[in-house]
């Protein structure tokens, strides 16, 4: 231990003074008091020496560094790194000095002194962050997952990594390694076995291939299977011990899920390995454990790696053994959850042989954890949408749903949990007691031969995508009812409003001056939404506009011109060629050097709906003004418009920004102001902005919706009657030679947006936050 | 711009050479049966149209097999197959056909159309909205009923014989308003729609053309599915089979699989890295 006076010094010696601070005179009510401010170097020594002298060298040395700066800041780091050395390692350390410097260089000596002061609980999580964060990770792994699972499993960040079959879910950090490189891999790793338990269909148990389990288990532990909960949940809840139970089902699930992943995703066997051999080294000695959990353990690196990490005690070695061959079964190329589910069965008996505490089991890192309560709840969810999405179809066959599908759909309650307990796979579809047309039938079995490559297996997820894409077919040759409910139009009404038709698609007529517009103006919103906006996508801002720097229009060369600079020789010989062959030869040769003009006008058409409170139009606006940025680049000309409104008296045209008006602060602001209003009847604002359209000049003239559903008004103006109407309004732009395009954020809308706009003339964005980015590379991509 | 200007003038001159007479129609013609296995029935279909003397239009992806169905069906058909690959300098005359001078002697060269209506060829113009509108329009007339083909430098009309058929194809998955299809041309086709092939099939089709073992195939076609899955949600087109085809010969060849997939499938696909850096995942994962 060092000596007081020898730390005394060598502090002395870094910090050229023997005191810091200063005494202050403090007025309070109470009178005037001395506070005693001043401290001298003395207070920082006693902590040092408690220090071994290695350590103590590092910290005079770090130290130093914030001397050279502020000797008071380095003061307090003195008087506080004895304490610091019991939260940090020496690497965490200089990280805590380091972040002291940044403070001290961005915001000067009085912050960064009172940061040395102590150290805060903040501080230490701080620092404690290592290895890789889910943020930085999340875009590649849900392109991922994405690939993997065509679209059925959504990435979300959660305390662990699990699935509740419908989201996967990935630990906020991963820091297993110094490695950030292993790091990842080890996310990709968890949810590649995220994807597998769904591939591999780890929880939707089939109830009749267990019911002799089940009556054995019930038998033997005298209690009964919960009819509320899924096949999985009141498997394991038939177990006396329910989480040894469930530690010893996923054991096994996971060895199984794992082996047909390797199996099957040959690639994935090498990162597998890789994150395997890394977590090898971090499992608990047996000495550590008690027998059962022992046992588990041995069983579990078997299974894994085929040999044991070391040896277990004696006893033990028979018990383990006689699991894994138990074991066997799950690791066939055809085996089931269900296989899985009498293993654990019969493992469990064995388990139960030995009379030993059980704290719990924990399996490998990477395979996460099974929350059989989630599960069961994101089956729900699965199945209420599966019986609405069965419903609809059924209302739009025009067959009464039967009550089933009501329950099922109201609160998931009871038996259905389980869409397969009563029976094989395919009758789920079939199982409502209603008899479907045959040919609806039919499309549904193609739908599921089709999916089956996708999911392996017969699962919800897999119905569910079957009744979307079969739906959706069998939606477009039916027609769907419609709410017969229609508003008089009064004179009052029609007064300063130009009125436009309505396309009746039952009728197949028009209804002549059905439509009242009226073209108002938008109120100013703050003025600094804009620059809001540029500064939040800033990076984005500055691409934009490096993007369309390379569009504007550009010298080029044109051949075959009747005047020009220079003569094109091909044209010219041509010429000659003619000439001597005797016909009348082109005038065109010659080469002319010109701009190539972009002659496109766009209108942007912006849906103002209710349903697009708050941060739906709050980012459509965002995205307007990165455009709008962008075409002032390119001087492409540009109009903006908003709609919105309630019924057919009132049908609303904002006017943001005109053709000819420039984009002057007034715009910004109106831009700004832009917010929700009523109902989306997309008809007449359509005819309106075409007739501006046709009466603006342009070679090419496009017309951009951003939208956020269907058409939909609070009349009869919804379903099939409004889309039909949208459709024909968009036809008749294109007879006007007006290429329309929308872009909208419903989900939905691959249900009705190839038949009202045509298949390639629309984007559908699953998130709102894309939009930003979105709306210029669509329009680049539209206009090159 | 003397590059394109050079690159030009060496179209020009070989197309000069071929059609100063130096190919000669038998080299049209397809030799060997080109490898196709039919999707559906698009067989019967093409040659039903054939047969009534309608025009076709190709519609599908890029690299699904538009091509290598025409070069089938003319080898099946036993015509001549003349395919124009269409850009935007494409004339008329480079259609059609124009005036050489030679040693002071002109000579009519005819065009790659003109021949094909001559010989009774099949004339394939590939990617057709690549081609200045004003070019399409001379094939207005060779493609409703009158079937003929105007030569209005000769002064000559030519009428086709029946044997004569014009494809062309098109990938609607452009959404460019520039180069869009005007209406009055495509609505003289019919169209004929073509995705890629189921996976069995694809395996068969990528194991067959790489020369590569059927369970390697398989592989690669998986990787494609999975790919394909990310279409609409950053990626504009999925990974056409004929760069799975790609991704094989060069394992074949003896490339690393894992960095094969990247350079043939990962690397042409996307420029965004994260997307790349997903779809290398993907090829990790699958290979």
């Amino acid at each position: 231990m060092a000596a007081f006076d020898d730390v005394k010094a060598q502090l002395f010696k870094i910090l050229g003074q023997n005191s810091f601070g200063e005494d202050v005179i403090v007025q309070r009510y109470t009178g005037t008091h001395y506070a005693r401010g001043l401290q001298s170097i003395d207070e920082a020594v006693p902590g040092l020496m408690t220090l071994e002298e290695a350590v103590l060298e590092e910290v005079y040395n770090l130290g130093m560094d914030l001397g050279k700066r502020d000797p008071e800041m380095a003061f307090y780091f003195f008087k506080t790194a004895p304490d610091a050395i019991k939260h940090f390692s020496f690497e965490d350390m200089k990280q805590w000095v380091a972040m002291g410097l940044e403070l001290f260089d961005g915001y000067g000596a009085v912050p960064a002194r009172n940061f040395f002061k102590g150290i805060t609980r903040e501080t230490i999580q701080k620092i404690h962050v290592h290895g890789l964060e889910y943020e930085g990770v999340a875009r590649t792994l849900g392109i991922y997952l994405d690939g993997l699972s065509g679209g059925s499993l959504r990435l979300e960040k959660g305390e662990e990594s699990y699935t509740d079959t419908r989201r996967v879910y990935l630990p906020p950090q991963v820091d297993l390694s110094d490695d950030n490189g292993l790091n990842f891999k080890l996310y990709k790793v968890m949810a590649a076995h995220k994807y597998a338990q769904m591939r591999y269909r780890s929880f939707e148990l089939r109830s009749k291939e267990l019911e002799e389990l089940f009556e054995r288990l019930e038998s033997r532990y005298g209690k009964s299977a919960s009819q509320e909960a899924s096949t999985l949940e009141s498997f394991l809840t038939l177990f006396p011990d329910r989480a040894m139970a469930t530690d010893l089902f996923s054991l096994l699930e996971n060895a199984r899920v794992e082996h047909a992943l390797r199996l099957e995703f040959r690639g994935l066997g090498r990162d597998l390995d890789l994150v395997v051999a890394m977590e090898w080294g971090l499992r608990p000695n047996f000495s550590k454990l008690s027998k059962r959990e022992a046992v588990l353990e041995g069983l579990m690196q078997l299974l894994t790696r085929g040999t044991l990490r070391e040896p277990l005690p004696e006893d033990l070695m028979p018990v383990v053994g006689r699991c894994r061959a138990m074991a066997d079964k799950v690791l066939g190329e055809m085996a089931t959850v269900e296989d899985t589910a009498r293993a654990t069965a019969e493992i469990y008996e064995i388990l139960e042989g030995f009379d030993s505490p059980y704290a719990g089991f924990q399996d490998m890192y990477h395979r996460g954890v099974v929350k059989p309560e989630r599960v069961t709840a994101g089956l729900r969810e699965t199945q209420r949408e599966l019986g609405e999405k069965m419903r609809r179809l059924l209302e739009d066959l025009k067959i009464k749903p039967p009550p089933e599908i009501d329950s099922q759909v109201q609160h998931a309650a009871g038996e259905v949990a389980d869409p397969f307990a009563h029976g094989a796979p395919l009758d789920f579809l079939f199982r409502f007691g209603v008899e479907l047309p045959e040919e609806i039938k039919k499309e549904l079995l193609a739908e599921i031969e089709k999916q089956l490559g996708e999911m392996g297996q017969i699962d919800s997820s897999l119905l569910m995508k079957v009744l979307d894409s079969a739906g959706r077919k069998i939606r477009a040759s039916i027609q769907a009812r419609v709410t017969e409910f229609q508003v008089e139009l009064t004179e009052e009404d029609a007064r300063d409003a130009i009125l436009y038709d309505e396309w009746d698609y039952k009728m197949g007529h028009y209804r002549a001056a059905w439509c009242a517009l009226k073209e108002r103006g938008m109120k100013r919103g703050s003025d600094k939404f804009v620059e809001k906006t540029l500064e939040k996508h800033r990076e984005l801002v500055t691409q934009v506009r490096r993007q369309f720097e390379i569009l504007r229009p550009d010298y080029k060369r044109l051949f075959r011109e009747i005047q020009g600079e220079e003569i094109d020789i091909d044209a010219f010989i041509e010429a000659l060629a003619d000439i001597k062959a005797g016909t009348a030869p082109s005038e065109k040769i010659y080469i002319r050097v010109d701009k190539k003009e972009r002659d496109i006008a766009v209108a942007f058409l912006v849906d103002m709906s209710g349903s697009t409170t708050g941060w739906v139009i709050d980012t459509e606006k965002e995205a307007l003004v990165l455009m709008c940025e962008a075409l002032e680049i390119l001087q492409d000309k540009y109009a903006i418009y908003g709609f919105s409104g309630k019924t057919r008296k009132q049908c609303d045209f904002y006017t943001i920004k005109d053709f000819d008006e420039e984009y002057t602060e007034d715009v910004k602001s109106r831009i700004a102001g832009m917010e929700a209003f009523d109902y989306t009847r997309m008809g007449p604002p359509i005819r309106h902005l075409s007739k501006i359209l046709d009466e603006t000049p342009a070679k090419v003239k496009l017309m951009i919706i951003l939208s956020d559903g269907k058409p939909e008004d609070f009349d009869e103006y919804k379903g099939e009657h409004g889309v039909e109407d949208t459709r024909k309004a968009l036809i008749e732009a294109k007879r006007k030679h007006i290429r329309p395009f929308c872009i909208t954020i419903d989900t939905e809308a691959r249900d009705y947006m190839p038949h009202m706009f045509g298949e390639v003339s629309y984007v559908i964005l699953d998130k709102v936050e894309k939009l930003p980015r979105k709306l210029p590379e669509v329009y680049r991509k539209l206009t090159t | 711009m003397a590059h394109t200007k050079l690159g030009l003038n060496a179209r020009r001159n070989g197309m000069k050479e071929m059609l100063a007479g130096r190919v000669r129609i038998e080299e049209y013609m397809v030799q060997q049966e080109p490898y196709y296995s039919p999707v559906g029935n698009e067989v019967a279909v093409f040659e039903t149209a054939y047969k009534n003397r309608l025009p076709v239009m190709l519609k599908g992806p890029t690299g699904c097999g538009k091509t290598r169905f025409i070069q089938y069906m003319a080898y099946r058909l036993k015509r001549p197959l003349i395919t124009v690959a269409c850009h935007d300098d494409l004339t008329s005359s480079d259609l059609v056909g124009r005036y050489l001078v030679k040693g002071g002697e002109t000579e009519w060269v005819d065009g790659p159309l003109t021949r094909a209506v001559k010989v009774g060829g099949i004339c394939y113009l590939d990617e057709i909205v690549e081609a200045r509108k004003d070019t399409t329009v001379v094939i207005h007339p060779l493609t409703d009923d009158r079937r003929l083909l105007p030569i209005e430098k000769k002064g000559e009309i030519l009428k086709a014989p029946d044997e004569f058929m014009l494809c062309i194809s098109y990938n609607p998955g452009y959404q460019s308003v520039m180069k869009d299809l005007k209406h009055s041309t495509r609505q003289r086709f019919v169209g004929m729609n073509f995705s890629y092939p189921p996976k069995e099939m694809e395996a068969e089709i990528v194991s067959h053309e790489a020369q590569i073992p059927k369970e390697q195939a398989v592989e690669l076609v998986k990787l494609g599915e999975k790919i394909r899955n990310l279409k609409d949600k950053g990626l504009e087109e999925g990974a056409s089979t004929r760069l799975l085809i790609y991704a094989g010969k060069l394992i074949k060849s003896g490339i690393e699989p894992i960095e094969a997939c990247e350079i043939a499938i990962g690397n042409p696909l996307t420029d965004d890295a994260e997307m790349q850096k997903a779809i290398k995942e993907l090829i990790t994962t699958v290979m």
